[in-house]
This record gives C-alpha cells, structure tokens and sequence, in this order.
C-alpha cells in the first residue's frame, strides 16, 4: 500500500512538471490534454486540483478555474501565492465580455464600444505571427487569447498589479498565464499606441514560448521593445523615444550607463524608476545592435541556446560573434556612441493616468502641473465665451518654463488659432506638439479637422487614421474616416469605420 | 480652599436639615454626600493646589495657555498662539487659520479633557456645587417619598363613617344628553348598572327604584350638597347631574318616613374629550424645497368630536390664514399643503421648522389645541440652493469673461498723459456695468458666500485701479506720466486682472462641481432605470410599459444634459454625453422596431439599452469616485504640509520666547540707561508726529496737490505705528516704522519742490517744515541706533546662552528646507495656487539664515527678531497655504457657500465703486469746478476737485 502511494506521487510529480513545461511554452491545449487525461479535475488531491485549475486559468476559464481551487482548498491545498484573490478578481473582471474567435486568435473584450478594438487586434497578432515570430522561433500552432480591459480598475484586478505600481511604472498591458492582458485605450483618456502594445506583449509571448520561459526579463524587454512595430511590414522601425535618447546620451558622456550585471536577472531590482528607463533603453539599443551586427536570426540562435541551458549573456555574446558578453557589451557601447542621435530638446517621458475624468489629468505634461493646467483652465473659458485673443494670453502662460508644452494646450491653441482665422499658426503648432507627444490621439484629430477644412482630404485622412490607432473611440474621426474613405471610394474601410462608428454611437455591436 | 471648605459645610448643613426634618430617610444621603465632598476636597488639596498656585501666579492669559500646554504636548503651541491672537499679538492671522487653530485645540481638549489633577481651581468649585446640587435633589426625592409615606400613614385613619343602611336599589335607567359640541344624540341606557360616563357637559338623568316606600329622595354627587330628587310614581326616584372633571361617584339617599336610607355609590367615569391629533407627512424630517414650490405635505386632523380650525406654524409663530376653518363637526380631516416658503415668509437659504396645528370644536371646556411633529423645511436646500447658486455662478462668470478679456488685451501704457489716464480710469468704470447689475441682484437677494467674495474682491481691485487713475501720481512735465507712477498703475491693472482670473476660475471649479454631483445623481438613476428595461425586457413588457420606461429615460437623459456641458473636457464629460447620446439613439431604434413589429430587434435593443445604461452609469459613477479619490489623496498630502508647517512655527516660537527671556535678562541688567533713551525716543517721534500733522493739515488747508497730501498722511500712518512701537519698546519695529517713514517723506520733499519751485502762487506748508520734519526723523533713527547698540552689548553670560541655541536654530533650518521642498512639489499640484507661500517660506529660510548667524555671534536681540520675523514668515506661508486649499476645496465647499443665501446679510454690502459724478469728462468737470471753486465741496470729492484744480492752475 505504501509502495502504491510512493509510486503514485512520483506519477502525478511528473505529470505536474509536464503540465507546467507545457504552460510555459504557452501550449495549453497540451496542457488541457493532461488534465483531462489524468483526470486532474477530478482527483482528491489538493495539488492535482490547483494544478488543473492552473491550466484552466491559462485556458480562460475563469469561473471553472475558481470552482477548482475552491475544491482544492477544500482538500488541503495551501493557497501560498493568493491565486484564489486573483481568479476571483478577475472572474469579476471579466463577467461581462464576450469573445470573438479567429483561427490566431480569440480576443475577448466588454461587450460594448470595444469591439471597435477587434478587427485591428486581429490584424496585429495575424501580421506579427508573419513578421516577428520566425524572428524569435517556431511560429506557435495554437491561437493566442487577447483580453481587451475596458478601465484601468479592471486591468488592475486582472493582472495582479499593485495600483501604484501601474501608475508608476506605466504598465498598461501584460504578457502572463498565456494570455495577453490590455487596457482599452479609453481608461487613458488621450489614446496610446495600443497595437504596438499588443505586437509588444505578443513578442513577449513568442519568446517565452520558444525558450520555455528561460529567457530572463532583461533580454525580453530588449527584444519586444525592438520588434513591437515589426508587425506591420516586417521592417525594423525600431527607433528610441526622444526622451530615452537624450537620457542614454547623457549617461553615456558622463559615463553612467546601468551596468548589465545590475539587470540581470531581473529589472526590478533597479534602485529607481529613471534607472529603470534608462536600462531599458540600453537594452533596446543592445538588441538591436545584436541584429544589425549578426543579422535577424540572432535570436533564434540565443533563445535556442537558452532553452537548452546556456547562460543568457554567454548565449547573445556568442549569436552575434562574440566571446563573451562583455566584448559585446564594449563593442555594442561603441557603436552607440557613434550610432545615437541627440532627441529633442527637453523631451520628457509620457506618463499617464487611468480612469481620469479630466483632459488635463490625462495629459502628461499637466496631470503633473495643476498650476499651468489651471491657465489652462482660464483660457478654455474665455474661449468658451468666444474671447479667442485672450484665450491666448492665458494659453501662453500654460507653457511649461523649461520643456515642452502640454499637447492639450496644444490643441487648445490650434483651436483659438483657427478661431482668429490663423489655420497655418494652428498646424504649426500641433506639428510641433506632436513631434513630441506623437502619441496624443487628440492632435492628431484635430490636425484633422484643420486639413479638412484647409482642403487637404488626402493629409487629413492620414491625421485621422492616426488618430483612430491611438484611440478609437473617438466619433468624430471614425465619421471623417467613413466619410474620406468613401470620398476616396474606398468602399471597404469605409463601410468598416461606418461600422465602428454605428458600434460607438450604440454603445455595441447591433 | 476657604471656599471649597465652605462649600462642604454648607452642603452638610443642608442635609443636616433635611434629616432633620426627615430622619428616616435621610442617613445613607448625607454619608454618600459627605464622604464624597470630603474625598473632593482631598484632592482639590493635594493634587490641584501646586497647579493652581501656579495658575494664580500666571497672571495673563498667554502663561496659563503655556500652562495647560504643558501638559499638552500635541497642541504644538496652537493654545498659546491664539492666546497670543486674543492679545492682538498676531493680528495677522488668518480667518482659516484661526478657525483651524481654534478646531484643533477644542478637539485635543475633547480628546482628552481636563483631569482632576489639572482643571483650574473654578472647575473644582462648579464641581462641588454640582455635588451640592446632586445631594438635594437625591434628599428631595426622599422628602417626596417621605410626604408621600406620611400621608399614606394618615390615610389608614379612614373615611368619615357612613352611620346610614344601605338601600335595595334596581331598575336603573340613565339618559345622557350630550354637549351640542360632540354632535352625538341623547342616549338611553335602560338596566345600567349605574355607572356614568360622558365628557365633561354631558346632562345624565338616573331613574331609579327601591324596594320600599319612597317619601323623600335626594341625590349626592362626592361631597357636593345633596340636592333633591324628584319622586316618582312606584318607589321611583329622579335625579339629575352634570359629568364634570374631578367627579367620582353619585348616589341617592332616600327617607321613607322612619328610616334613612342609601343607594350604593355609583362611579362617574368622566371621558376626556382629548386634543386633535395632528400629522404632517412628508416621509422625512426635513423637506428640501424651491423658494416658489408647493410644499406638498400631507396633513391631517383627527378628533374624537370634530375639528373647528386648522393652520400653519412657523418658528413657533401661527400663520395668519386658517387652512380648514369650516367649523363642521367632522372629526377627520386632511389636505395637501399648496403653500410654498415664499407664503410662509422665507426666503431662500432659510431653515424654519413647520407644524400644523388644529383646534377641536369643544365649547364646553374650551377648544382645544392639537399640534404635528415639526417638520424642518430647508429653503431651496442643498439641491434647489445649488440650483441657484449656479444660475448666479454662470451669470457672473458670463459677465467677468469679457471684462477679462479687454483688460488681457489692454494695450499698454492705456494713455500717454494723466488725462488719458484718467480717461481710461472712467472707460474701466463704465466697463463694470455689467457687474454693477449682478451686484445689485445681489443685494436684494441678500446673497453671501463665493459670489459675494469674489464680487468684492473684483470691486476692491477696481476701486484702488480707478482711484489711482484719478489720482495720477507725479507728472514729469505738461502731464506726462513719469515711469514710477505708470508702474504703480501696471501693479494694480495686474491686479485686477489676477482678481478676475482667480474668480474665473473658482466660478468655473464651483459650478463644475454642481455639475459633477448632478451628473453622479444621474448616473445612478441610469443604474436603476438599467435595472428597470432588464427587468421590463425579462417580464415581456407591454408596448405601454416599454413606452414608459422608454420616456423616463428620455427624462433622465435631458436632465444630465444641462450639468454635463458644465463640466470639464475630458473622459468623464464625455462618457456621459456619450452615454445619453447612446441610450437617445437607443431609444429611437427600439420605437423604430416596435413600430415595425420587429419585436426580435427591438427586445435586442431594450438588452442593449439596458446594458449601455448600466456601463454609462457605472463608468460614470466610478470615475467621479476615483477623481475624488485623487482630490482626497491630495487634500491629505497638503494636511500633511500644513502639520509640517505648524509644528516648525512652534518649534521656531519656542526658541524664540528662549532667546527673549535671555534678551530680557539682559536688558533688566541694563534697564536704567535704556530708559533713559526709549523717554528720549518718545519725545522726538512725538514731536516728530506732530509737526508732520501740521503739515499735512497745511497741505489740505491751502488746497495743495493731492499727490502731496496723500503721501504726507502715509507719513503721518507710519508715524502712528513709530509711536506704536517706541511704546511697546520694539527696537526693530521701530527701525523699519522710521525707515519707511523717512523713505516716504523723501517724496513729499521731492513734492514740496516741485510745487514751491514749479508753480508760481502755490501757498502753505513751505519747504523748511519738510526739512525740519525730515530732520527730526535723523534723529529719531540715531537715538534707536543707539539703543540698539546698546542692547547688544550683551554681558558674557547671555552671550553664551545665546550662542548655544545656533545649533538648534540650524536644525529647524534644516527642517525648513525639507518643508520648502516638501511645499514646492505640493504647489504645482493643488488647484488654487497657494500665493506667496514659497516666497514667505523662502523668507522665513533667510530670516533663520540671520537668526543663526546671530545666535552664533552670542547676539540675542538680531537674533530673537529674525526669529519673530521667520515665526512670522512661516505662519504667513501657513496661511497662504490654507486659502488656497479652502478655495481649492471650493469645488464642494464654495457650491455649498455659495448656495447659502440667508436674506439677512451679515455684513453690509460696501461695494465703494466711485461715483459716475467723479468720471463726468476732464473738460466738463474742468468746467463745472471753474464755477463751483467759490463753494464747498462734499468732503468725499474734496481731493478730487483739488486734483483738477490742480491741473487748471497747471495748464
């Protein structure tokens, strides 16, 4: 009898490492296929029942997963890690969405206006699967789950993430349990670029299926922050932001770079956020000199190395040719110096807000700044009152002294501008804005707007589809588009933006 | 202790009587009494005594708030601050922050009261006469029980003995006849037992029959005199009474010729005819209501014999108008209040507490009066004052946006000479109208709160702007504006503009949050009215009932529309106009397919509709809480900043009443000779004072120039707070008074030249009286060097003491700078600017700065005055501070202030807007005053008439 149980925990310690190796490399239907072959589900066992509520988890199935772990915790289990918070958090999170199934896909969102977000997600993970994935190994056979979170609260409770932790670290999507976890680009008010996000968490997901979740956080991030805009045409675009350029340069000439020993294994471990940011931009800057120097299978050669237990800074050092990673550490410090270009001047780092109901507390310039963003304030009123020139006025004094302005200022300016008849000062204005905050949805549309009635359809159908990618739900865009494409007799998209905007202006898919 | 003692004894004494007087009852009392008084007053001996003589040496007020800080650590020195405020040594103090003081000291004293070891000896006395008080009433009771026992005792004597037999008495038969009142009919009750019953008025005929022979009969009712009763045939007897309050028993006495007899005594039950019953159903204690809106109440009356009149009370005070006043005999009766507060005599922002009260129709013993709970009716209330609060909010906010806009845009300077000036002064007055109608409004509505503030402050800015277009400062040459004056003139534009912008701004930030509390009342009701389809779509609602409920969310929808434009750009604005524009297009759809019999469609939209109330009003709901969330978390950070902030100014005080005791010690040692030199002080600056007096009369007297005049009398202010300071022996103070006044009589010398030397035939004061007075100022200035040289002569042993407290006055320092940091990053978050904060804290670093380096230079007195003026610099900051975060607040705070409009203005509304007559055109005023030189003018345009008399003999 003894023996039995011996032998019988030795089966189950197996089939639990191979239900976990599967989970890793995302497969899993593999992994389904265990518990069920096993009978998981249905064991006495605590350990059996968590692990099948693991996997179901990883599956999507939320509620199955919750009646799991409560059974397994009825028969013993110990629930170390608080799983029971976080499937009950996001049973709750995700009790309204429905799903919509593609043969690469399943992307599940709250029934309403984000099924706007659908066709789009689709085109992202379909191209990045064409473009990035043999980048990185085998292309996977099994579709992948997108959930789409409509606010910030709900991506919160789903993703485990500490509120400040968010707010501080601007983490808005997640690569985790085989699924990739996004924030609807309305919890932040102003848009962001929420396909690249989505191409960023699926590298993050080829990745750690192609190397069995070995690659650590370090050479991840490198990898998807160089490879998120692959997606739409498979050429490297990767460029760094201005702001992470003028930082990298400046801790390059004072010599102040992290040191990749201090990421290794894990970014966390950074002492603050702006180390942080300037790790991450080395990192990008050394994948891609990876790439440019060794070519693009580079990372099939580091992750296949990883995966079979090579050390990740031996295994990139050796892919691109060197003999260990320091040489590739000088060598990858020598082309940046020669390689990086200088960002704007007083470029600053977009952070964001979720679930603000102000324009002003989600700008990044002003949600910082209550006192310009009070001028601001002024001016909106006195243009509301149809005083555009001293709108003005008080608009100058919304500028920020030492960086640049707040990209809602921008607009408001645009607007005044156009008000007096000064169309050209407008665009002028929004041009400069938005070389520095590219990512404000609300430029771009406005731009829009100013081309559209300046005449220019074929430049304002542009600004309106960039503003669409960033955000949306914005009505008005998607009417232009409808209306510009048909112009253009581009029946198809615009039928398409005629149906995202029939699914704004009925809060759903009819 | 005398009187502790004292008041013991009288207290032993009392009770000593009253056992006296009652000794079964009294012992335990008097035990407890004593023996408590006696433990008191041990306790008053030997734990207060020490404390109180401290108390009783502390004369002032400031040393026994020292006294009770003492033992108050947490109070950080906010008792001895407004101990020092009551003794007008802060006159600066903020209203918030004096109400922040006053809040934070009551609640350490609630948190943690008095104890016996430290209440003042007058609390221990009002404690034993409490005990006193306690005793008596305890013995009184007992007196009570006592009498009560004693007539009981008495009461087993017995009743007077009834000598006569009791009669064999039957057949009784009672008729009542009832007071008209009661509109009952007369009642018959044959077989009776006897028993009478019946309100006070009711007639009762008792027929009765005996077993004997009847020769005579009387009737007796309690102890009134028989009287006779009417015999009948067949042994059978009549008598009669009237039920009246108090009785109790009636019977018969009957003679037969030989023998008396009795009936048995038959008990009268006397019925109260008991007061309406009155009720007034709102379903709540208190109504919100509009000024003109029919209250609505229910009322109702019900008597048990009917109701004569029926009226309002307000405050106590009947209406004048009955609401029922049928004097039917209906015993119920009930109506709906149409009458509306305006009727009632209120106004809006009123509280006033409502009752309805009735009047039975009892004319025998009088109506009576029945009266309903109160009901508390709140004038316009916190929603319909709001209402109106942001009707009056966008008005002025419409009519200050252009205002803003021409004096944005002003070019600069508005004229080139003083006349342009004055010209333009005359344009800005007629540019108020607007306001000046708003004002009025005002007034007659007796409004108070934000509007009213800001509406003063607008007035207050523009007052000073005019006046000093008018009054022009000096002229270089044929009336062009020198640099000085045109600046003066851009500082108080600057102002004015900073005024409107800063009441812009709080308009818009009190009316959005109106909006924003309206727009969550909507969201809920689009939660609920979600609630509502889903169920209507469950239940296969009829058409009518989808049409219905399809109209109510039409409603809710429009009623959002109103307070969602006021509301910020942004997510939440347009959620929620997303939101209702969605479910409107939702509702048109489901008609559509209702109409078109599609009811598949149409039950797909109602679940739609549903689902997109739900998301909107959630979505909603949700983000108001978390922008709030944020406003909380905010709000927290600048407490956090205001706590730094007191503590640092208590700790800076501390050292500095430690450095003061060092000073005076000091000048105790060094006293005689400094007499000396304050007497001579007090002489110069006397003198000083009055020669410049006479000045400026002279001024005035020859009609000189008004730029003359005004500076000499901002000479002779400061003079006043010289003298001000000399008195209370305030070295720098009287330094900075003398300096600032020799600085300023610089210009009036600069003045007096020009008037003497430029202008042929100018009269009065002559330019030897500036002189002089300018030379007395020399003085004055050298004496108080003296004496401060002298004064920092310090002896060795102060020097040390004081180089000692360096290191401390470092270390706060070194606090202030975390603060400045700490105050720096919370200003460029907080809504409302806190103006001048970083600059007073800035101050308040230089300030300690000096303090140090003096402390280390063993030198008190610098020293104790940069400290004074860091405390000052600090509490300043403090202040700055605490406005700004009331006026941030104001989103909530100044919709609600705003809303409170009494009707009984507490302040008069002293809008000084000079008077159009002052801005009639330069030419035609020239002209009216070539005529009307010869008279007087009316003191308040005395100066101004001087002014353009001035120009005319210039030009």
């Amino acid at each position: 009898m003894i023996t039995l149980l011996f032998f019988a925990t030795i089966a189950n310690a197996g089939v639990a490492d191979e239900v976990m190796q599967a989970l890793d490399r995302h497969a899993v239907s593999d992994a389904m296929q265990l518990v069920e072959e096993f009978s998981l589900a249905e064991s006495a066992s605590g350990d059996s029942l968590a692990l099948a509520a693991r996997v179901h988890f990883h599956a999507g199935d939320f509620k199955g997963a919750v009646s799991l772990l409560e059974r397994a915790s009825s028969a013993g289990w110990v629930d170390e890690y608080g799983q029971q918070a976080l499937y009950g958090a996001t049973v709750e999170a995700t009790a309204r969405f429905v799903q919509f199934d593609d043969p690469v896909v399943r992307v599940r969102y709250a029934a309403g206006v984000e099924a706007v977000m659908v066709p789009k997600t689709i085109e992202v993970i379909t191209k990045a699967r064409k473009w990035i994935a043999p980048l990185i190994g085998e292309t996977p056979t099994s579709s992948v789950q997108v959930e789409i979170y409509p606010t910030g609260r709900d991506f919160i409770a789903a993703s485990s993430l500490p509120k400040e932790a968010v707010q501080t670290t601007g983490v808005v999507a997640l690569s985790k349990w085989s699924r990739l976890l996004i924030t609807s680009p309305r919890a932040l008010g102003r848009g962001y670029g929420w396909q690249d996000t989505v191409a960023h968490e699926y590298v993050h997901y080829l990745v750690s299926a192609a190397s069995n979740d070995q690659v650590p956080v370090w050479l991840q991030e490198g990898t998807a922050k160089v490879l998120e805009n692959r997606w739409r045409t498979g050429e490297d675009q990767f460029r760094l932001e201005s702001s992470a350029r003028n930082q990298l340069a400046s801790a390059l000439k004072v010599g102040e770079l992290v040191p990749f020993e201090a990421m290794h294994p894990s970014l966390a471990l950074l002492p603050s956020a702006e180390m942080a940011s300037l790790a991450y931009a080395q990192l990008a800057t050394l994948v891609s000199y990876c790439m440019k120097t060794a070519g693009d299978d580079v990372l099939v050669q580091t992750f296949s190395a990883i995966r079979s237990g090579v050390d990740p800074r031996k295994a990139l050092a050796t892919a691109v040719g060197f003999a260990d990673f320091a040489a590739l550490e000088d060598a990858w410090r020598i082309d940046l110096k020669k390689t990086l270009t200088v960002g704007l001047d007083g470029a600053v780092a977009t952070g964001f807000s979720l679930d603000t109901g102000s324009a002003s507390a989600a700008d990044p310039i002003l949600r910082e700044r209550a006192d310009l963003a009070r001028w601001l304030r002024i001016g909106e009123i006195l243009a509301a009152g149809g005083e555009h020139t001293a709108a003005l006025v008080e608009y100058a004094r919304a500028r920020s002294e030492d960086g640049p302005s707040s990209p809602l200022l921008s607009n408001r300016i645009a607007e005044a501008q156009v008000a007096l008849g000064n169309v050209d000062a407008a665009l002028e204005e929004l041009r400069t804005s938005l070389q520095y905050f590219p990512e404000y949805a609300l430029t771009h549309e406005t731009m829009g707007a100013l081309l559209l009635k300046r005449g220019d359809g074929a430049e304002a159908l542009n600004a309106y589809r960039l503003a669409v990618d960033l955000d949306p739900f914005s009505i008005e865009a998607q009417r232009a588009l409808a209306k510009l494409y048909k112009e253009t007799s581009n029946e198809g998209a615009a039928k398409a933006h005629a149906r995202y905007l029939r699914i704004l202006e009925l809060g759903g898919e009819e | 202790v005398l009187r502790g003692v004292g008041l013991v004894l009288g207290e032993m004494a009392l009770l000593g009587a009253i056992y006296g007087y009652f000794p079964t009852v009294i012992p335990l009392g008097i035990a407890v009494a004593v023996t408590v008084g006696l433990l008191s007053l041990s306790l008053h001996w030997w734990l207060v005594l020490s404390w109180v003589q401290a108390w009783d040496a502390a004369n002032d007020l400031v040393s026994h708030a020292k006294l009770i800080e003492r033992t108050r650590s947490a109070m950080h020195g906010r008792l001895i601050l407004l101990a020092e405020h009551q003794l007008g040594r802060h006159p600066t103090l903020s209203r918030e922050r004096l109400s922040r003081l006053q809040t934070r000291v009551r609640r350490e004293l609630r948190q943690r009261p008095l104890s016996s070891s430290e209440i003042p000896r007058a609390s221990r006395h009002w404690a034993l006469l409490a005990l006193l008080l306690l005793s008596g009433w305890w013995g009184w009771e007992h007196v009570t029980d006592a009498s009560h026992w004693v007539q009981l005792k008495g009461s087993d004597t017995g009743e007077e003995g009834v000598d006569a037999t009791q009669a064999a008495v039957g057949d009784l038969v009672l008729e009542y006849q009832y007071p008209d009142y009661t509109g009952l009919p007369p009642m018959i009750v044959a077989n009776s037992t006897g028993e009478a019953h019946g309100v006070p008025g009711t007639r009762v005929t008792v027929t009765a029959k005996v077993a004997d022979s009847l020769q005579e009969a009387q009737m007796h009712l309690d102890a009134r005199p028989a009287e006779r009763a009417e015999v009948l045939s067949g042994n059978r007897m009549r008598g009669a009474f009237m039920i009246d309050d108090g009785q109790e028993a009636y019977w018969f006495s009957m003679y037969n010729g030989s023998t008396s007899q009795e009936s048995p005594r038959y008990p009268i039950a006397v019925e109260q005819d008991l007061p309406p019953v009155v009720s007034l159903t709102t379903g709540d204690d208190a109504l919100t209501i509009g000024l003109t809106e029919p209250i609505g109440a229910v009322w109702k009356v019900d008597d048990d014999y009917g109701v004569l009149r029926v009226r309002w009370r307000v405050d106590g005070v009947d209406g004048r108008r009955d609401l029922l006043s049928s004097g039917a005999s209906s015993t119920s009766v009930t109506g709906e209040l149409s009458i509306r507060p305006m009727d009632l005599g209120l106004s809006v922002g009123d509280r006033a507490k409502l009752q309805i009260i009735a009047w039975d129709n009892n004319d025998v013993a009088g109506s009576q009066r029945g009266e309903s709970e109160d009901l508390l009716i709140i004038v316009g209330g916190e929603e319909g004052a709001s209402k109106h609060a942001r009707e009056r909010q966008v008005a002025l906010r419409d009519a200050i946006i252009p205002l803003l806009s021409q004096h944005l845009l002003q070019a600069w300077p508005p004229a080139k000479d003083q006349r342009g000036v004055a010209r333009w002064g005359e344009k800005l007055f007629t540019q108020m109208q607007p306001l000046e109608q708003i004002y009025d409004d005002y007034k007659s509505w007796g409004v108070v709160g934000l509007e009213r503030r800001l509406l003063d402050d607008i007035a207050t800015a523009l007052r000073s702007l005019v006046q000093r277009t008018q009054a022009g400062g000096v002229p270089v040459a044929k009336g062009v504006l020198g640099t000085a004056p045109l600046l003066e003139l851009k500082a108080d534009h600057e102002m004015l503009i900073l005024v409107e912008e800063d009441a812009l701004y709080l308009l818009d930030r009190a009316i959005r949050a109106v909006a924003i509390d309206e727009t969550l009342t909507v969201a809920k009701r689009m939660i609920r009215l979600s609630a509502r389809v889903q169920r209507a779509a469950a239940a296969e609602a009829t058409p009518g009932q989808v049409a219905t409920i399809l109209s109510a969310v039409e409603r809710v929808v429009s009623e959002g529309t109103t307070a969602h434009k006021q509301l910020d750009p942004g997510a939440l604005q347009s959620m929620a106009v997303r939101g209702g524009e969605q479910a409107l297009r939702l509702v048109e759809a489901i008609r559509s397919a209702n109409a078109l019999d599609d009811a598949e469609r149409s039950a797909a939209l109602v679940d739609r509709l549903s689902t997109s109330l739900r998301d909107t009003g959630v979505g909603v709901s949700d983000m108001i809480e978390a922008m709030r969330s944020q406003e909380n978390e905010l709000q927290s950070e600048a407490e956090g900043l205001v706590e730094a902030l007191e503590a640092l100014e208590s700790d800076q005080r501390d050292l500095l009443d430690v450095v003061y005791a060092i000073r005076k010690k000091q000048e105790d040692n060094l006293l005689p000779q400094m007499n000396v030199l304050w007497e001579q002080v007090l002489t110069a600056v006397y003198e000083t004072a009055t020669q410049a007096e006479q000045y400026s009369q002279g001024l005035k007297r020859h009609r000189r120039s008004f730029s003359e005049q005004t500076q000499a009398d901002e000479v002779v202010q400061i003079l006043d707070r010289l003298e001000t300071a000399v008195r209370a022996r305030d070295i720098r103070g009287a330094r900075r008074a003398v300096e600032l006044a020799t600085d300023t009589w610089g210009t009036v010398e600069v003045l007096a030249r020009f008037a003497l030397e430029q202008r042929q035939g100018t009269t009065g004061p002559k330019l030897s009286d500036v002189v002089e007075v300018g030379r007395n100022l020399s003085e004055v200035y050298a004496l108080l060097a003296r004496l401060e040289k002298l004064a920092e002569e310090a002896d060795p042993v102060a020097k040390m003491k004081t180089k000692k407290l360096a290191p401390q006055e470092s270390q706060l320092g070194s606090t202030l700078s975390e603060v400045q940091r700490a105050a720096a990053e919370l200003a460029v978050k907080l809504p409302v600017p806190p103006r001048g904060m970083l600059a007073h804290l800035e101050l308040a670093a230089s300030e300690m700065s000096r303090a140090e380096a003096a402390a280390a230079l063993g030198l008190p007195m610098p020293a104790q005055g940069s400290m004074g003026a860091a405390a000052q610099q600090i509490s300043d900051a403090l202040d700055a501070l605490l406005e700004a975060m009331a006026a941030g607040s104001s989103g909530k705070g100044a919709a609600s202030d705003g809303g409170n409009s009494t009707g009984k203005d507490p302040a008069p509304f002293d809008m000084e807007i000079p008077g159009p007559e002052e801005f009639l055109s330069a030419e035609a005023y020239r002209a009216a005053l070539l005529k009307g030189l010869a008279t007087e003018a009316p003191a308040a345009y005395e100066a101004t008439k001087n002014k353009y008399f001035e120009e005319l003999v210039i030009q």
